[in-house]
């Protein structure tokens, strides 16, 4: 959008829509459409006021990311630059229809699981977490997956993984195609040990 | 007094050096009284001069969490990838197997629901 350049009343007639400041903050917009907008916001409060909202979401979704605390499917060059950046990252990659002990330790920033599949020609691919009886925890539903890499990188919460019990979670990736119908493309324990003190027995998820 | 030494009508010439060098002191210390007193004004004063910035507003990191873990899988990808290290949506794209364009649609359908989210439950 081009915003109205200049001062603008308090009660901004064209606000410049959140989208754009989020772009505008995150450097991605063109050079040709941040112009307009500085030279908006130099004389709008009321922007400016969005401005900073829209400011406090980013920083707040940042510290998120971060924080290693999302269920969240992530790819190999986020892994690679979280290292970089000085975070511990602990990775399990359990083979196709096999199991791995693991734990976490208090040092540890972010978990990742490492689950190789064929992935190739699959619509549609769901992660279901299950536990040791194979009752589904949560379903991950059509997950960003690219065939042609042949693995699924999933961020489990660090946050709970540190303070859970010793269990064993299970990890199904199945393709589900249009008819619905489900196919299980590779399955996975992860038996986690505790290391890290703490309360008795609680639910996972 | 430059013209008229270069005219030769300069009366003791022999008391130019003394008295360039008394002018260059008087110099330094008036420059230097001056510096002292814009310090000691703005030392007092200089925080009326420029007002503090406006507060950036406090977001609820838990219920941020919690909006966060409700978008669909690929918006919450995008969006971790996005704000993690400010990654460009190229990268992501390359990651995802779309376009640069379809990451940008992914990234503003996700803040809207995230905005939509914050906004009911704030």
């Amino acid at each position: 959008m081009t915003p109205p350049p200049g001062p603008v009343p308090d009660d901004c007639p064209q606000p410049i829509d959140a989208t754009t400041l989020m772009d505008y903050w995150l450097g991605a917009l063109q050079s040709t459409d941040e112009e307009p907008i500085e030279e908006h916001l130099m004389g709008c409060d009321h922007c400016g006021d969005r401005l900073r909202e829209v400011i406090a979401l980013a920083e707040g979704l940042r510290t998120l990311a971060r924080s290693g605390s999302l269920v969240v499917v992530i790819s190999d060059p986020f892994v690679t630059r979280a290292g970089v950046m000085g975070q511990r990252v602990r990775q399990y990659a359990p083979p196709p229809g096999g199991s791995v002990q693991c734990t976490v330790s208090a040092e540890d920033d972010l978990l990742v699981a490492r689950l190789a599949a064929d992935l190739s020609g699959a619509e549609r691919v769901d992660l279901s977490w299950c536990d040791d009886r194979g009752v589904e925890l949560q379903r991950m539903s059509d997950i960003p997956v690219r065939g042609d890499t042949g693995t699924v990188l999933c961020q489990q919460s660090i946050t709970m993984a540190k303070s859970s019990p010793s269990n064993t979670l299970i990890a199904r990736l199945v393709s589900v195609d249009s008819a619905g119908a489900e196919h299980l493309l590779g399955e996975y324990a992860f038996h986690h040990t505790r290391t890290i003190p703490g309360p008795g027995e609680w639910k996972p998820f | 007094m430059l013209e008229a030494l270069r005219a030769g009508r300069l009366v003791e010439p022999e008391k130019l050096a003394q008295f360039t060098l008394g002018t260059c002191r008087m110099t330094v210390i008036d420059l230097r009284r001056t510096a002292r007193r814009q310090e000691r004004l703005l030392a007092e004063f200089g925080s009326d001069l420029i007002p503090d910035p406006p507060p950036i507003p406090q977001v609820d990191d838990a219920q941020l969490a919690r909006c966060v873990q409700l978008l669909k899988e690929r918006e919450r990808t995008v969006v971790v990838l996005t704000f993690y290290d400010e990654q460009t949506a190229g990268e992501a794209a390359g990651f995802l197997g779309i376009t640069e364009t379809n990451v940008r649609v992914i990234r503003h359908r996700a803040l809207r629901n995230l905005r939509s989210c914050m906004e009911a439950t704030a």
